[in-house]
């Protein structure tokens, strides 16, 4: 039995984290964080009643989320607290960091690759836009590199998502 | 975070602050939870692994189910499956956690790259790999020649904090003995040290 990767997902108050959440608990360890604990444990409830056996977790602290977790995966809202960003980057190194992005607001996608890069220096950041069909289950990947952007699409596609590669 | 790692960096050769704060950009800092496994036996070991906090170890398990512990590691010392590391082939062995843990991965990728930025770290390493042969030689001659009490009264002078920290069953299987032949023995032992 090979091991699993584990994901934090940080900041469940965004309808894409939240699904993303979701979807990954079904198969793979998931630590979620919100600062706004009612959200995070109506988040986690939802998760434990939808699906049986999952292996989901209430975190109090996004540094110690992410320094359990293999993937980090930050929500808009959370991308966007820098003290947030600031507590899990020493713990991010060497991981892969997804940023959960609204394709409809995104128009300068190279510009904001380059600051989440900026941010994360010594981590693989790939950057995950939203389907601008309204559906929310197909994501578009993007990052500099290219083995992080492929494991990404692998773990998307293998949980029954429609990922493709920017 | 890299407490563990520099002083044991340092021991051996000698960095510049600036080669510390270089070093730090190749580790994956990664907790584990006590029974997490970092590795499982079949897969390919994509790190070497160094303990900052905790305990590990190291173990193959038979065709009967039994465990056979190879290594244990605490703080200070690095652990991983060196032949599946080097060769990319499969593990044979399991990693867990035995208690919570602090560790900081090093990737072959990292591992190449941190050596040529970092030549004293290649020699770090030489170090490293040379203490780890001679340990295993003693440890191959105390398999083939010790007594059992030998055993255990060796692995006690040699490595206290791990004797009081690990289960006594785990202690007999890294000795290669029953726990019933080890609990006789540490029997013996206390009944002489009373006297």
């Amino acid at each position: 039995m090979s091991n699993k990767i584990t994901f934090a997902v940080l900041g469940v108050s965004e309808t894409n984290s939240i699904f993303l959440a979701k979807q990954i608990a079904k198969t793979n360890p998931v630590l979620l964080f919100d600062h706004d604990a009612i959200v995070l444990n109506t988040v986690y409830s939802q998760i434990l009643s939808e699906y049986s056996n999952v292996n989901a977790e209430m975190m109090i602290c996004p540094t110690n989320a992410s320094w359990e977790a293999d993937v980090i995966i930050l929500s808009n809202a959370a991308a966007s607290d820098s003290n947030l960003t600031e507590k899990i980057r020493k713990v991010a190194t060497g991981k892969i960091v997804i940023f959960l992005e609204n394709k409809k607001n995104t128009n300068t996608s190279g510009n904001s690759a380059e600051k989440w890069q900026d941010l994360f220096p010594y981590s693989k950041v790939v950057q995950s836009f939203e389907s601008a069909d309204e559906s929310n289950d197909s994501f578009f990947l993007n990052g500099n590199d290219k083995q992080a952007v492929k494991t990404i699409l692998t773990l998307l596609t293998s949980i029954g998502l429609k990922a493709d590669i920017l | 975070m890299f407490q563990q790692l520099f002083k044991s960096i340092q021991e051996k050769v000698t960095l510049t602050p600036e080669e510390m704060e270089l070093c730090k950009t190749f580790f994956i800092p990664k907790k584990l939870r006590k029974k997490q496994t970092l590795l499982q036996e079949g897969d390919i070991c994509i790190y070497n692994a160094f303990v900052e906090k905790g305990i590990l170890r190291s173990f193959s398990m038979d065709e009967k189910g039994n465990e056979h512990i190879v290594q244990f590691a605490i703080e200070g010392w690095w652990i991983t499956d060196l032949s599946s590391f080097l060769t990319n082939s499969n593990s044979i062995y399991t990693i867990e956690a035995l208690e919570d843990s602090e560790l900081l991965l090093l990737t072959t990728e990292a591992r190449e790259a941190l050596m040529d930025r970092i030549p004293m770290f290649e020699r770090y390493q030489r170090l490293l790999l040379q203490n780890a042969y001679i340990a295993n030689q003693v440890r191959i001659n105390s398999a083939l020649t010790e007594t059992a009490e030998e055993k255990y009264t060796n692995l006690g002078i040699a490595y206290p904090g791990i004797v009081q920290r690990v289960p006594q069953h785990m202690i007999a299987s890294y000795l290669g003995l029953k726990p019933e032949t080890l609990s006789r023995v540490r029997k013996q032992i206390n009944n002489r040290s009373s006297f």
